[in-house]
């Protein structure tokens, strides 16, 4: 069990990785102050999304996404795990292959994508392995971390800030807002994993997502005011625009923190990736007869592994990638069209119930 | 891996037994293996005393094999046979001629019979402890712990009576765990001086003292030692349970028995840890945790021992809060300094050296470019010989001690970088590196591993490897569980009240208002009762 600390820090440092990636052409932001509003946005949008999932746990108390799948459709509910394990395997190959390209075009162009991936896959595995207690645990320490180092980021760079490349965000009107719906609900596809580990948090269920969302808009908000006060309009148009940031403080001690900022974007992937894969290994272990349940996490990860591998060598399949992970066609199916459909499965049975009593 | 390779032997053997050639000579190479290397049985018999004592003293005689330190003496006292047996060098003879010899040589008995003897002796004080005992075991563990035993011709019970006069290490300040302001005692290799510090400490009838034996040839004295009314029965019941089930033949120190005791999954960090002081070890067991004194050594197994003290010393609870702040933060520092600061060196140097002011890099870049070697191996090797200096100094005998740092000096201060073999830079960083990792002793292990780790990580993958490796570190120590009960609460399970004796120590008012007992740490899987929690 896990106490609510844990699993908001964990929650939170995944929606942070988001703020950390700007993806070309697919840009949340048309223009620089545009994406302090749309991710105002995407905070309400969110509670939109995950109001079928609230009403099904309201239904089904104590229970988690898949306990409810198979609660209501029983042997069907291997589906939905089935369904469930392959979106969090997407997000996390999503994840590993973005750490990997921006290493490997960035930092260290020379260096192999096999050593890089392998480390991390082994790293992933052990922490597969200790379970998810640690992992909560860990993630706490990061999230303190990366709170420390956020603030520094924020305090170096308050002497280049330029209030000029904060306008209206309404500079081009709503229309633009609409067509970056999408990348807007993809990238709210963080909260999965708390409907699907909720049975694992011992008290304090009720407040997690509120406080992760506060928390989330407030840092990310911070992170784009930083980011869009100091690039102005260039900050949609760069890929990592964070790492850009970073590597423009110049202090009279310190030359550029991208160092630091390497190692906190490392270790936030490393526990995204880690809760979306252990996450992927529950899915899987209630899908699958219970003699392989020994193999779930060693396969995971070597699944898990292979597939980075194979995305991160063809950048075309990457970008395939992409274009489907940021369609948000995934997460509407996880997290809307899903839990709507068991919401439907548990109205119509519990219809049938009190028609067979009356 | 290890099921995917017993499913390939399986098909091999499958298919090889119809040739019937490998098989076979696996089957005699296990044949092989159990003929020549099977544990012999341990016996486990208990031989009762005989009424007769000549019966006795044969089967004695024969088992200690006329050993030359065992004394025995047959004696007459109003018609009674006795054989009194003792080990040389064991007793103190003064008490054995004032509360022994003289009160038999004086006795006078109404009926001159072995029952009128035992009961006479069940109403005099022949020793600072008396005992009756009723195997030959029991009469072999007492002669050998320094109680002389009386054997009565015609019962079956002997007298086991305590004059114990062995020589040992008089009560000094501890070798480790030195502090300034606190008490100078520490624990010796005697373990009931060491029972009686403690008692000493904690006058209450809660502090409990269970003896029982461990090591089937050595029978070493193991102390398990706790407040009944604090600890948790479920953790006191594994700790006994777990010493119960320990078959090592000889017993000579607690490292022996502290694996046994730790959690079972390898981490670099442990569950458990040691003291060699008395104040600390009733702090600790205060707060609910389990003491094991083992006879023959001075440092205590504390159970379970959580990551933060580590940082803790007796002096905090005894300077001004704001310094005790100071220093905490200050060995934290120094831990992480200890393991980091090389791997960041060589890290930072041959990968992001632009993280570096201009005339730091500058100066570091010419100092690096008259060496041979790369940073990396630069690193290791010079580390790699501090560490065989340091064993070196602890081995020696002391005159000859001096001499290692004067030769640590010259070598590696001094020749080695004029020689150009390592740079100036590499030798503060060692300076720094070993005087950090001294902060914290008692994670020296630990930090030394790591400190390698971090290097070769370092060396190889630049920030990203340093990230990776401090992450897998951060999930062990993370991990650890000792009965139950999170290491590393209560920084992270957090839990703030707690915080309170973790960086900084809040002063005594606040401190003594509540006690935090360890099982109610945040993420125990024991309650108040001692028991699980669903």
């Amino acid at each position: 069990m896990i106490s609510p600390l844990e699993m908001t820090a964990m929650i939170a440092l995944c929606s942070f990785f988001n703020a950390f990636i700007l993806v070309s052409d697919r840009a949340a932001a048309f223009n620089g102050s545009s994406s302090l509003l749309l991710k105002f946005f995407g905070f309400l949008l969110s509670f939109l999304l995950a109001l079928p999932v609230f009403l099904l746990f309201k239904r089904h108390q104590g229970m988690g996404l898949i306990e409810c799948a198979y609660d209501l459709t029983g042997k069907c509910g291997t589906v939905f795990a089935l369904l469930y394990f392959v979106f969090f395997m997407l997000m996390a190959l999503n994840t590993v292959t973005g750490v990997e390209f921006f290493l490997t075009s960035t930092v260290y162009n020379f260096d192999s994508k096999f050593l890089i991936l392998s480390l991390f896959s082994l790293l992933i595995l052990y922490t597969l392995y200790t379970g998810l207690e640690s992992l909560g645990r860990t993630a706490v320490i990061i999230f303190v971390l990366f709170l420390v180092v956020v603030v520094l980021i924020l305090l170096f760079l308050i002497p280049q800030f330029n209030l000029e490349y904060i306008y209206s965000p309404f500079y081009d009107g709503l229309k633009p807002y609409l067509s970056r719906m999408p990348v807007v609900v993809s990238q709210n596809n963080t909260f999965i994993p708390l409907f699907v580990l909720l049975p694992f948090v011992n008290r304090g269920r009720k407040k997690i997502f509120s406080l992760v969302n506060i928390i989330n808009l407030i840092v990310i908000e911070l992170l784009m005011f930083a980011t869009t006060a100091v690039l102005g309009d260039y900050t949609p148009k760069n890929i990592f625009s964070m790492y850009t940031l970073v590597t423009m403080i110049n202090t009279s001690k310190i030359h550029r923190l991208d160092s630091i900022h390497i190692a906190i974007w490392v270790l936030l992937s490393f526990v995204r990736t880690a809760l979306l894969l252990y996450c992927a290994c529950y899915c899987l272990r209630n899908a699958l007869p219970g003699r392989f349940h020994k193999y779930i996490s060693f396969g995971t990860v070597f699944l898990f592994f292979i597939g980075g591998f194979l995305f991160s060598s063809s950048y075309d399949i990457l970008r395939h990638l992409y274009d489907i992970i940021y369609s948000g066609i995934p997460l509407l199916v996880v997290e809307l069209f899903l839990p709507l459909l068991l919401l439907l499965i548990s109205l119509i049975r519990r219809k049938k119930h009190v028609s067979k009593q009356t | 891996m290890n099921i995917f390779f017993k499913i390939v032997k399986n098909m091999l053997q499958t298919t090889l037994l119809r040739g019937g050639l490998l098989f076979s000579w696996l089957k005699n190479f296990k044949t092989f293996r159990a003929d020549h290397y099977s544990v012999p049985e341990q016996e486990s018999t208990v031989t009762k005393l005989c009424t007769e004592l000549t019966d006795n003293m044969i089967i004695i005689r024969s088992k200690l094999s006329n050993s030359s330190d065992f004394i025995s003496k047959e004696l007459e006292i109003d018609g009674v046979h006795l054989q009194l047996l003792l080990c040389e060098g064991m007793i103190n003879t003064t008490n054995l001629a004032k509360l022994i010899i003289t009160p038999l040589m004086e006795l006078k008995l109404e009926n001159h019979t072995p029952d009128a003897f035992l009961n006479w002796t069940r109403r005099s004080l022949l020793g600072s402890e008396q005992r009756e005992i009723y195997t030959i075991e029991e009469v072999f563990s007492s002669i050998m712990s320094g109680f002389v035993v009386l054997l009565i011709d015609g019962l079956d019970i002997g007298l086991a009576l305590a004059v114990q006069g062995f020589q040992f290490r008089a009560v000094n300040e501890p070798s480790s765990g030195v502090n300034i302001k606190g008490s100078h005692e520490g624990f010796i290799e005697v373990i009931r001086i060491n029972l009686s510090m403690i008692r000493r400490r904690i006058k209450s009838p809660s502090l409990v003292f269970e003896m029982l034996k461990v090591g089937t040839k050595s029978a070493t004295d193991v102390c398990i030692a706790y407040m009944s009314d604090t600890v948790s029965g479920e953790m006191l019941k594994q700790v006994r349970e777990r010493l119960q089930r320990i078959n090592i033949d000889v017993l000579l120190d607690a490292g022996y028995i502290k694996p046994f005791l730790d959690s079972k999954r390898f981490s670099m960090f442990d569950g458990v840890g040691y003291s060699e002081r008395p104040d600390i070890v009733c702090a600790k067991i205060r707060e609910g945790r389990i003491a094991v004194l083992v006879d023959g050594t001075p440092f205590v197994i504390i159970i379970p021992f959580l990551f933060s003290e580590h940082f803790q010393t007796l002096d905090d609870y005894s300077q001004r809060p704001f310094f005790v702040f100071f220093m905490r933060i200050l060995r934290y520092v120094a831990f992480f300094l200890s393991m980091l600061l090389p791997g960041f060196y060589v890290a930072i140097i041959t990968f992001h050296p632009e993280l570096l002011p201009e005339s730091l890099l500058f100066n570091i870049s010419t100092a690096e470019e008259t060496t041979p070697f790369s940073l990396m191996a630069e690193a290791l090797a010079i580390h790699f010989i501090y560490e065989i200096m340091r064993e070196a100094g602890l081995r020696l005998p002391r005159p000859i001690g001096h001499a290692v740092g004067i030769v640590g000096a010259l070598v590696i201060g001094d020749a080695a970088v004029m020689s150009g073999l390592i740079s100036a830079p590499m030798v503060m960083i060692v300076a720094l590196t070993a005087l950090s990792s001294l902060v914290v002793p008692s994670l020296y292990e630990s930090a030394t591993i790591l400190k390698f780790a971090f290097i070769i990580f370092g060396g190889l993958w630049g920030i990203y490897g340093i990230t990776i490796l401090f992450a897998a570190m951060l999930v062990d120590a993370l991990s650890v569980n000792t009965y139950g009960i999170p290491v590393s609460a209560p920084i992270s399970p957090t839990y703030l009240y707690s915080w309170r004796d973790v960086f900084f120590r809040s002063n005594w008012r606040s401190l003594s208002k509540e006690n935090l007992r360890v099982q109610d740490l945040p993420g125990s899987e024991l309650n108040d009762k001692g028991q699980k929690r669903l």
